[in-house]
């Protein structure tokens, strides 16, 4: 158990150094200056002298390796620096909008899982029944549609045509009702796919077919036998489906106003506020390490005979 | 085959489908019964009819013919960003699954950063470096792609090495890249191409969907996400602007899923 | 085990979800306070430091600053400065002393009054920003002095021909009190509250989605509103449609929050909704780079602008384009903008002229095997309708034998562009509006010397008109300066104007009282504004 903490801090560490580095290189190397982009949203033309002012305040006059360097620094003794733009900690800025964008993920993925579980295993368990029929058919057609259409789609059909929820912005619990739908719609897709194919998979185990010829009852043997096999496949589909829930939602904020830490990303990366950039980057790798972990306790809990030493490809 | 196209009406649709696309694609230019990048001020925003089947766009282009041209930029690229990805994954993949050790380890620890962020973000980190175009959207596309595949290569690599046959290879002297040129790479094939064919319908959507955000293909391009995000704003006025562009997508999607599904189902794929 | 493991997952699952209301509900608690009056919902594209509207910096968006701040003067119709929180002034004929006669009846929105005081400490408090050190004022006040309550001098280092124009902006010189900083009348004491003699206060702020202002009941030029306004950031065009659409919010339009015009047919004859046009300062162009091999050449420049079928732009909206700037601005009259009127064959000629032939298999022209293609640069998240544009422009070239291909870039790889990099051959810009328009405009992008080359055409001429021009005060001087200076940039073709823009708003029409403001960034008279049951 040591020797596994040891190893994944040190993962998390070169993780987090890795991703911010890369980030760093792609967004310093990216056109675009961060002074000239804030005079000009400021509606101040940007005059060299300006220019010059704010590089030197924000340290941007300096080389590439110190400039990385004394943001690590900063970032040991817990600063995280100030917002370019709002000149506000970076800190704070990701935690006033990181609420929303939360409640909007875990609705999100609890809705999809309500809803893809009970549809995946009823179909893998009915296999070629008309319902097998109708939601693998539906699952193709849900494959081939894009996320932004369908929120457009429905912005216009349960915003103007049909006026039942608001299509801007966040705050009330009734923003939530179409982001969160759109969002569910196409993961779900996703995951009846997955929990159908591995639940066929593990309903043709010998031990499973041995149960049924023994006339186990369906009360115990789906609950004891089938489910229990089931949940190594299904914590792995849902460690892993944090990165296309978060994707979702950068997207979704977009189309929304929504305003959470995806928009804001977003429009941080198109105004070059580096700091904000790196800070997002970070917490973004940090949640993902999260994630990991908890999927690889989950691991441990479900089949006691995973060796949590080993790392997650390494089977 | 042909009988069992017969009974499979779905996939001998979806086949058929494919087949007249990939024709228009390459006739595209005898096809279009109005040249698609010519505006024609005096019939904007046309409803469909006899003359123009599909209607006009804003600038009067004729959006069938756009459709058919749009074909060679929306769905052909998507095979050769395919066929790179995979050209990359197989090379790395079989390196990483056949010799293990160090160079298994660096490139997983690799992979697990790009398999964790989100492709989108990733996408758009990459293009802010490069900026806009569709070359640079292929680029990025790949580099946030290529990891998925290395790792599923690499898995599968794996199964084949534990395979009896394997055994025998190396028994009778066969090693390095010869071993996997010779055995494993050929015993992946069927596989890797299953994977890729699945996967065509989600490197058309990527594509067009990067597009439709604006930062892909440049007008006047009739590329199907440019012109989706031209019937976005148009969406209540007219709305067959985005409708058959946004069809064609989804119906060549589909068409691919259908197909891939099929070979996966054959070859026993997970 | 698998009970230890479902009981696991319940309890997570009830902790993300309580974590989750907490959030969902600290805000709805936030929101609750402005419901005491009616909304009024304005959409707006951004709100950048909405928290911080201090008169002082360039916090917040513009409309917001100037809801809540008064201007010493107004900018009115071309160019005419008129009284505001002055009544009177005088200006010295040296252009270093200005004086300024305060009303004596104003009150800003804490109920304290308006004195000299006030606009010292906000001027002050103004030119120690370093945001703000480029600007006239900030470069050449030398002191302000109160002779009395109401009265306020000026003096400048040298002469300061641009100080009533930047007076009149929406930022950063408009008169906030002394109150609004801690301790009071410090004039680099830390921001506390909005206090402005205007006809809003701010009331709240949520970052990212709304800023609700409250009526100044003490406003001294109008009757304040009964309602609350709310600026609610929408930031995606059609997403203000439909929101417009399905009544969350009221109006939309102008630099604000602008409507796509290929979305105005839906609210056109739609008796729900009512659409208010006015007129604009603002147009937009192409920056010609002269570096290129092709555009140095002047019969090509001006070819690029017979060229041009400006009447087809936005659905033939653009019909009247006559020169780089609209008829609204300063010191434009009839007469003195002269313009290439649209000419496809004299192009040609002009083209032919310079020594290049037709190519009938590419329907291009050449000359030594070298075809004129041109790289357009755009960008497409402020100015969405500027593709469109690129597309018609292409075309039209296309039809005059010069290829363009059009470069949508980031908002940040364009500006990189215009301002440093210079990576166009041609780049489609716009002007920027009212107190700014013509002067400060020509300078920040026409204005040429050797360390600071200019960021469009580079023109030694042009740079002797615009030196010219800020040594005098006389108004008539200006003006014919600026017939030369005007004839100068059409006779070397130094832009390609496109389109002259308009303002407008699309609003509920249960909402009567709309009256456009003075400037575009003052674009509505809020306060006037009424909600009809």
């Amino acid at each position: 158990m040591v020797r596994y903490l040891a190893s994944r801090l040190g993962m998390l560490l070169l993780t987090l150094l890795l991703l911010t580095l890369f980030v760093f290189a792609l967004m310093h190397l990216a056109p675009g200056d961060p002074a000239a982009l804030m005079l000009q949203g400021l509606g101040a033309s940007p005059d060299g002298n300006m220019i010059a002012y704010y590089q030197h305040k924000w340290g941007l006059d300096q080389s590439f390796a110190a400039q990385y360097l004394t943001w690590l620094l900063e970032l040991l003794q817990g600063n995280l620096g100030h917002s370019y733009i709002t000149n506000k900690p970076v800190a704070d800025e990701i935690f006033s909008r990181m609420g929303p964008t939360l409640m909007l993920m875990a609705s999100s993925f609890v809705l999809t899982f309500l809803v893809s579980v009970p549809l995946g295993v009823l179909t893998a368990l009915r296999e070629r029944s008309l319902l097998d029929r109708v939601v693998y058919g539906g699952t193709v057609l849900g494959l081939s549609i894009p996320l932004y259409w369908l929120a457009i789609m429905l912005m216009l059909l349960f915003g103007v045509i049909w006026p039942l929820f608001p299509i801007i912005g966040g705050g009330s619990l009734r923003h939530y009702v179409l982001p969160v739908t759109t969002i569910s719609m196409i993961q779900s897709v996703y995951f009846i796919r997955m929990i159908r194919s591995f639940t066929l998979e593990s309903k043709q185990a010998f031990y499973i077919e041995a149960a049924v010829a023994r006339g186990l009852r369906r009360r115990i043997l789906y609950p004891s036998y089938l489910f229990r096999a089931m949940l190594i496949p299904f914590i792995t589909i849902v460690g892993t489906s944090f990165p296309s829930f978060f994707g979702s939602s950068i997207i979704i904020e977009n189309v929304f106003s929504f305003p959470g830490i995806g928009k804001y990303m977003l429009d941080m990366i198109y105004i070059r506020d580096f700091p904000v950039i790196q800070g997002c980057s970070l917490l973004l790798a940090s949640a993902i390490f999260i994630v990991h972990f908890m999927t690889d306790l989950c691991y441990y809990l479900a089949d006691p005979r995973v060796r949590l030493e080993k790392q997650r490809w390494e089977n | 085959m042909i009988g069992f196209l017969l009974k499979n009406k779905t996939l001998s649709a979806a086949l058929l489908f494919i087949l007249f696309l990939l024709l228009a694609g390459m006739f595209a230019a005898w096809l279009q019964p109005y040249d698609p990048y010519q505006p024609n001020y005096d019939a904007k925003l046309q409803t469909p009819g006899f003359k123009h089947l599909f209607g006009t766009d804003y600038l009067g282009r004729d959006i069938l013919s756009r459709v058919l041209a749009g074909i060679s930029q929306s769905v052909f690229p998507a095979f050769v960003v395919l066929g790179l990805v995979m050209a990359i994954s197989l090379l790395l993949g079989t390196l990483s699954g056949y010799y293990g050790r160090r160079l298994d380890m660096v490139l997983m620890s690799i992979t697990d950063i790009f398999v964790a962020v989100p492709n989108i973000l990733l996408t758009i980190v990459i293009i802010g470096f490069l900026g806009f175009g569709m070359e640079n959207v292929y680029a990025a596309i790949l580099l946030s792609w290529w990891a998925k595949y290395v790792r599923i290569i690499r898995g599968l690599v794996h199964d084949v090495k534990k395979e009896p046959f394997m055994l025998s290879s190396r028994v009778s002297g066969s090693f390095g890249i010869v071993h996997i040129v010779r055995h494993i790479v050929p015993n992946l094939m069927p596989q890797v191409v299953t994977l890729a064919i699945l996967d065509v319908s989600r490197v058309i959507l990527t594509l067009s969907g990067l597009s439709f955000l604006g930062i892909g293909a440049q007008p006047p391009s009739p590329e199907w996400g440019v012109m989706l995000l031209d019937g976005k704003n148009y969406l209540q006025i007219a709305p067959w602007m985005g409708f058959f562009p946004g069809l064609m997508i989804f119906a060549t999607a589909c068409a691919f899923q259908i197909c891939g599904e099929k070979l996966r189902s054959v070859f026993k794929l997970k | 085990m698998f009970k230890r493991w479902m009981a696991l997952a319940v309890i997570s699952f009830c902790l993300i979800f309580t974590l989750a209301a907490c959030a969902a509900k600290s805000e709805t608690e936030e929101t609750g306070q402005a419901e005491t009056a009616k909304r009024i919902t304005v959409a707006i594209t951004q709100d950048l430091k909405g928290g911080k509207i201090d008169a002082t910096t360039y916090n917040g968006a513009r409309a917001v600053q100037t809801a809540i701040y008064d201007a010493l003067v107004e900018f009115g119709e071309g160019g005419t400065i008129l009284p505001s929180l002055a009544e009177a002034w005088e200006a010295s004929e040296d252009g270093r002393t200005y004086t300024f006669h305060l009303r004596k009846d104003v009150l800003f929105s804490d109920g304290s009054a308006f004195t000299s005081a006030a606009v010292k400490f906000s001027l002050e408090r103004t030119v120690a920003n370093e945001e703000t050190a480029s600007l006239e004022i900030a470069r050449k006040l030398e002191k302000v002095e109160t002779p009395d309550d109401h009265t306020v001098v000026l003096h400048f280092k040298e002469m300061a021909a641009q100080t009533l124009l930047e007076l009149s902006q929406a930022r950063p010189f408009r008169i906030m009190s002394p109150n609004a900083v801690s301790p009071a009348g410090a004039i680099d004491g830390e921001f506390i509250k909005s206090v402005g003699t205007g006809p809003w206060q701010l009331d709240s702020y949520k970052e990212g989605s709304e800023t609700v202002l409250v009526a100044n009941e003490h406003y001294w030029k109008e009757a304040a509103s009964k309602y609350s306004l709310v600026f609610k950031v929408v930031t995606d065009p059609q997403a203000r449609v439909l929101a417009l659409q399905s009544g969350e919010i009221d109006i939309a339009g102008g630099e604000v929050g602008s409507i796509p015009y290929e979305s105005l047919p839906l609210f056109e004859n739609n008796n729900k909704f009512k659409l208010e046009h006015n007129a604009s300062t603002m147009s937009y162009f192409m920056v010609l780079n002269q570096k290129n091999e092709f555009l140095t050449d002047k019969n090509i420049r001006q070819a690029l602008n017979y060229g041009t079928d400006t009447s087809k732009m936005m659905s033939g909206q653009g019909a009247e384009v006559a020169g780089l700037f609209q008829s609204t601005v300063a010191f434009v009259t009839p007469d003195n903008q002269p313009s290439y009127r649209y000419d496809a064959d004299k192009a040609k000629q002009l083209i032919e002229a310079s020594g290049y032939q037709w190519n009938a298999s590419t329907s291009l022209y050449e000359k030594d095997g070298k075809t004129i293609a041109l790289r357009l640069v755009i960008q497409t998240e402020e100015y969405p309708e500027w593709k469109e544009m690129a597309e018609i422009f292409q075309n039209q070239m296309k039809t005059i034998g010069i290829k363009v291909d059009i470069l949508n870039q980031e908002r940040a790889a364009y500006y990189d562009a215009l301002w440093t990099n210079k990576q166009y051959d041609l780049l489609l810009y716009r002007t920027y509006t009212d107190a700014q328009l013509p002067y400060r405009f020509l300078t920040s992008l026409f204005y040429h010397t050797a360390e600071a080359p200019a960021v469009a055409y580079q023109d030694q001429m042009l740079t002797g008109y615009l030196d010219e021009i800020a040594g005098t005060v006389s108004e008539t001087e200006q003006q014919q300066l600026f017939n030369r200076l005007f004839e100068r940039m059409h006779e070397e073709a130094m832009t390609v104007p496109i389109y002259y823009t308009k303002q407008t708003f699309v609003h509920n029409s249960k909402i009567t009282g709309f009256a456009f403001g003075t400037i575009e960034d003052n674009p509505v008279k809020w306060h006037q504004l009424v909600i009809e049951e």
